[in-house]
């Protein structure tokens, strides 16, 4: 049980931004990240999410990024992301199933911050969190370009599936979400992306949040556990 | 990349109108969606940020039988000028793609909307652009 599903959008000029990962179950895990152009603050998430890793550097251009989080799906749950300033944004939900939907987050939310102008291509480092053996990671990225035509994708991080990676839209295109399910304990290490400017002009900062998200038998192993106490072992 | 007009340039009322759906046999990567806004050039088009345009997107995954809900993948927002970096912004673009690497829901192959205007009447176009 692990990564189900995601969805994508975005708008040159803000709004209200609804994306809704398909196949979405009751208790599945939801998880969001959110990226507007300029610093303006947080937008309104929809009721019974709560923002985890924030970060508001204004440098190089300035660019806000959030996560925010549903610990227990109802399977009917709002993806509405509610956002009254008109500059640049673009939204990722996903979904996991089979989370500890009590206590869903293994660690603290690590939130990574770059505000140097770097010159494509950027090598760029996001601070690892510490597992719990059967999480799942979540790694949010998005890259804060200081031109408005630049074209910013990400390489995937080894042992890891690039779920989302890019939006087709001015000053916020580099936006990502990598996944990996089943993870062993302990700490994860640092993680390497190559962002690249694929068209346009101009350098780019980066952030990005890496969420652990704790399997429902509360660590490795645990789901087997609790299927063989449902066959009446141990 | 082949662009629809869905709506011509025209004067709308309030109300909803309806698109599609379209059929998709090897799937949809992804498309956007553009609205011409006020600039201006043109104060004509989308004047008031009291007059809103609701987007709302239905994909199928099984060639149009059933459609994720109504609601479920949607934009929202107020006319008006908006600039960017001391820019005008003649046309909101929005965005959807989709996740080739997922199982179930890789690539929708049906796709249907509806606008739906809000405090108008409103002048504008609406042009899909579909990957």
């Amino acid at each position: 049980m692990a990564f189900r599903s995601s969805a994508i959008t975005s708008s040159n000029t803000g709004g209200n931004l609804t994306a809704t990962p398909s196949g979405v179950a009751a208790h599945d895990y939801l998880l969001g990240w959110f990226t507007r152009d300029g610093n303006h603050g947080a937008p309104t998430y929809p009721s019974g999410w709560t923002q985890r890793g924030a970060n508001t550097d204004t440098t190089p251009d300035g660019q806000d990024c959030y996560s925010f989080d549903k610990d227990d799906a109802t399977g009917s749950d709002s993806f509405t992301v509610t956002d009254g300033n008109t500059n640049q944004s673009a939204l990722i939900t996903s979904a996991y199933s089979g989370r500890n939907n009590a206590a869903p987050r293994s660690a603290t939310p690590v939130v990574t911050s770059n505000t140097s102008s770097n010159t494509s291509p950027i090598s760029a480092t996001y601070t690892g969190i510490t597992a719990v053996a059967g999480d799942d990671i979540a790694i949010l990225i998005m890259t804060d370009q200081v031109a408005a035509d630049g074209r910013w994708n990400a390489s995937t991080i080894t042992n890891y599936t690039q779920q989302r990676d890019g939006v087709a839209i001015d000053w916020v295109s580099g936006f990502g979400l990598q996944t990996r399910d089943n993870v062993g304990g302990g700490a994860t290490g640092n993680f390497a992306v190559t962002w690249t400017r694929t068209t346009g002009t101009g350098n780019a900062g980066y952030r990005g949040v890496v969420h652990a998200i704790a399997s429902s038998g509360g660590g490795g192993g645990g789901t087997t556990v609790k299927q063989l106490a449902a066959l009446g072992a141990g | 990349m082949a662009k629809i007009r869905d709506l011509p340039l025209g004067t709308y009322p309030n109300g909803t109108v309806s698109f599609g759906p379209r059929l998709f046999s090897n799937g949809l990567a992804g498309f956007d969606i553009r609205i011409g806004r006020c600039t201006t050039a043109d104060t004509s088009i989308w004047t008031n940020a009291t007059t809103i345009v609701t987007i709302d997107l239905q994909f199928s995954y099984d060639g149009g039988s059933t459609y994720t809900a109504l609601g479920a993948n949607s934009w929202s927002g107020p006319g008006g000028i908006v600039t960017s970096h001391g820019v005008e912004i003649p046309e909101t673009v929005l965005t959807w793609d989709f996740n080739s690497t997922d199982p179930n829901f890789a690539k929708p192959n049906a796709l249907k909307g509806q606008i739906t205007v809000t405090g108008g009447p409103i002048k504008t176009y609406l042009d899909t652009t579909l990957a």
